[in-house]
């Protein structure tokens, strides 16, 4: 099985060695880069521009304590995606935490809206979007109450909403409904989108990909007041 | 005329054997526990300083904790569903609890359920649980994994009731099967053979029970001995379980394989799909001593492969031009990590020629490898293991089958092609 790599064994150990001493300082990172491709192939896609929409969320700068819950979720079963399951489910929950920290820490891949204005442009889908994400009605709380006015999420723990495409949120939304997408109990998003309607689910995506910096507000999130309990943000 | 009536005098002579069968369990049932030892002393005997350590390494080297344990539960508290031809079955409670766990049991009726196939009420248990390796295991190993498991804090958990179709979910049917392929048979060391040959004998068809899936089925879930630990398609898990029996391996080989097995990787290979799983919550926990026995045990067997479920066949010339433009794809998605040469980099990317994975007689595992792509266990000596991207959604099954090829051609390599048509299913 190994045969011949023995005779090259001193040609590639050497440097090797070499790279190894000269890494030393960098130590911390450990290759997390490197070791991480795997994600990167689908979710570090540098996105520019509406036209390069794709499904898979990028996730760089997401909070740590949400990415590793998310991890969590995938390797235990509470979120439904075959790909997503059999990438993690070898991997210690201490490593999966460093791969959490690891995007956590790592520039958003993209600055842009999601999705094209056009979005924004129908009068009477713009003002229940506004209604949804700012005010809440009866049982749906306002997207804003924890996500912020401007969607960038809050603390470790709520994600930012922006730069997800309309597909993904749709998507997201409906398995929460269907349950084929859960969280640690009490699973607040799931409260949500039940109470959702498909057309409100619609809407919202689309509204929430395209919306740009102006379209938002800047409140901020109370988060001694959230809306819903959250068995993930305890 | 003739076929129909061939196939309904066949089906009769079935019958009358099976009601046969099942007259003759009926009767032997009872009297089919006796003629044992429990007197044998365990290979492991005298290795930890206590009963309940060594119970917990026989746990780590039986891997129970992987089918008694729901992802995101407690450790040892059942109810996974384990997926078979003939239904989901669920895995016991092995926790203390009183109600729902093995709070009440003593150690004879655990080693009636370990050697006997026998839950405390003297019903038959399914082998979906592999007592008939079990079985090989010794009293005081019994006893010993018996004490360990009631240190296990107590969780109240009911297993849902199994969802087997009939008649495999009557204790008939699973009684003529044990009177079929099962006989509790306690593990004797050869003593024409070394110490350590033994060990790892022992711990390969004992508590590893590796031929649960690395030994092929019948038609009735029943181990086909004759092709003992030659291979397997693991029909619940749909990934092939490679034959355990390579021949005779030289020295640098069998330490390369015990690095795999302690590490999950070595310097050319990476273990993946439900071997890594294996790893994971077992293999990396053994001493390498013991890791040593069992690969010392395996290449002791005569060389073989069981047979392989029917092949897609590709003609000579389309086998080529898949090969040609395999390479393509090769050198647009893999070459960067896996090499031109195909040795990719050592503990980084495992190498492709001469992986036996890669070569296998079925595409399978590396068709799986390719398009879910994942990474190998995280293990005390490989904590942050690298990753391998799924290609799912980035290769059609013409691109996939066509590197696959080149793969499985080049750098030596010499499989068979892949038609694009292996890829379907996935």
């Amino acid at each position: 099985m190994n045969r011949k790599r023995s005779r090259s064994l001193i040609s590639r150990v050497f440097p090797a060695m070499l790279i190894g001493a000269l890494a030393l300082p960098c130590a911390a990172s450990d290759a997390m880069g490197e070791r991480l491709q795997a994600c990167d192939a689908c979710h570090g896609k540098v996105v520019d521009s509406p036209e390069q929409e794709i499904y898979y969320p990028p996730i760089n700068g997401k909070p740590v304590e949400y990415l590793y819950q998310q991890l969590l979720n995938f390797k235990e079963g509470r979120r439904v995606n075959p790909v997503m399951s059999q990438m993690l489910a070898y991997l210690s929950s201490d490593y999966l935490h460093e791969i959490a920290d690891w995007y956590s820490r790592q520039e958003p891949v993209r600055s842009q809206p999601a999705a094209d204005e056009i979005a924004l442009e129908d009068p009477e889908r713009t003002a229940r979007a506004r209604v949804l994400v700012q005010s809440g009605e009866g049982s749906v709380a306002a997207c804003a109450a924890c996500h912020g006015g401007d969607l960038k999420g809050d603390g470790v723990a709520i994600p930012g909403l922006r730069g997800l495409s309309a597909h993904y949120l749709t998507a997201q939304l409906g398995a929460w409904k269907a349950g084929t997408r859960q969280a640690r109990e009490p699973d607040c998003m799931a409260e949500v989108a039940r109470a959702l309607s498909g057309a409100d689910v619609d809407i919202l995506a689309q509204w929430i990909a395209a919306a740009r910096d102006e379209d938002l507000t800047t409140d901020a999130v109370d988060t001694t007041k959230l809306p819903h309990e959250c068995g993930a943000i305890q | 005329m003739k076929v129909v009536k061939r196939v309904s005098s066949s089906r009769a002579r079935r019958l009358a054997l099976c009601v046969l069968l099942s007259l003759v369990a009926i009767s032997t049932v009872s009297c089919s526990e006796s003629g044992d030892t429990d007197a044998t002393v365990s290979p492991l005997a005298d290795r930890f300083g206590s009963v309940v350590e060594r119970g917990e390494y026989l746990a780590r080297a039986g891997d129970c904790v992987a089918c008694h344990t729901q992802a995101g539960e407690p450790e040892f508290s059942g109810g996974k569903a384990i997926p078979t031809p003939f239904g989901n079955i669920y895995s016991s409670n092995l926790t203390s609890d009183d109600a729902t766990g093995l709070g009440q049991w003593n150690a004879d009726d655990f080693w009636q359920a370990l050697h006997h196939g026998k839950s405390r009420d003297g019903r038959s248990l399914y082998p979906a649980f592999p007592y008939p390796s079990y079985s090989h295991m010794t009293r005081d190993d019994s006893d010993a994994l018996f004490a360990y498991l009631q240190g296990v804090p107590a969780v109240k958990q009911q297993p849902p009731a199994h969802e087997l179709v009939f008649p495999y979910n009557t204790q008939l049917a699973l009684n003529v099967w044990r009177l079929l392929f099962f006989r509790p048979d306690v593990f004797v060391a050869d003593p024409a053979r070394s110490e350590s040959w033994n060990r790892g004998a022992y711990l390969v068809t004992g508590p590893g029970h590796c031929s649960a899936c690395h030994t092929p089925r019948g038609r009735f879930g029943n181990s086909q001995s004759q092709h003992e630990l030659a291979g397997a398609h693991i029909d619940g898990l749909d990934w092939d379980a490679l034959s355990l029996r390579q021949g005779s391996l030289p020295k640098e080989d069998k330490d390369a394989l015990v690095e795999l097995l302690k590490r999950g990787e070595n310097e050319r290979d990476v273990l993946s799909g439900p071997m890594a799983e294996v790893v994971l919550h077992s293999l990396q926990y053994l001493d390498r001593e013991d890791l040593g026995a069992m690969v010392e045990y395996l290449s002791s067997l005569p060389a073989a492969q069981a047979p392989l479920s029917p092949q897609l066949s590709v003609s000579a010339s389309y086998a080529e031009e898949l090969y040609q433009s395999g390479a393509q794809v090769y050198g647009e998605h893999c070459v960067d990590c896996h090499g031109e040469d195909g040795h990719g980099e050592p503990y980084r990317y495992p190498a492709l020629a001469g992986n036996t994975g890669v070569t296998a007689g079925s595409p399978n595992n590396a068709i799986r490898s390719l398009m879910g792509g994942g990474f190998g266990a995280s293990t005390t000596e490989r904590p942050r293991p690298y990753g391998m991207p799924p290609f799912a959604h980035q290769l059609d099954d013409q691109q996939a089958a066509a590197v696959l090829t080149y793969i499985r051609r080049s750098w030596g390599n010499q499989a068979s092609a892949v038609s694009p048509e292996a890829l379907r299913k996935n």
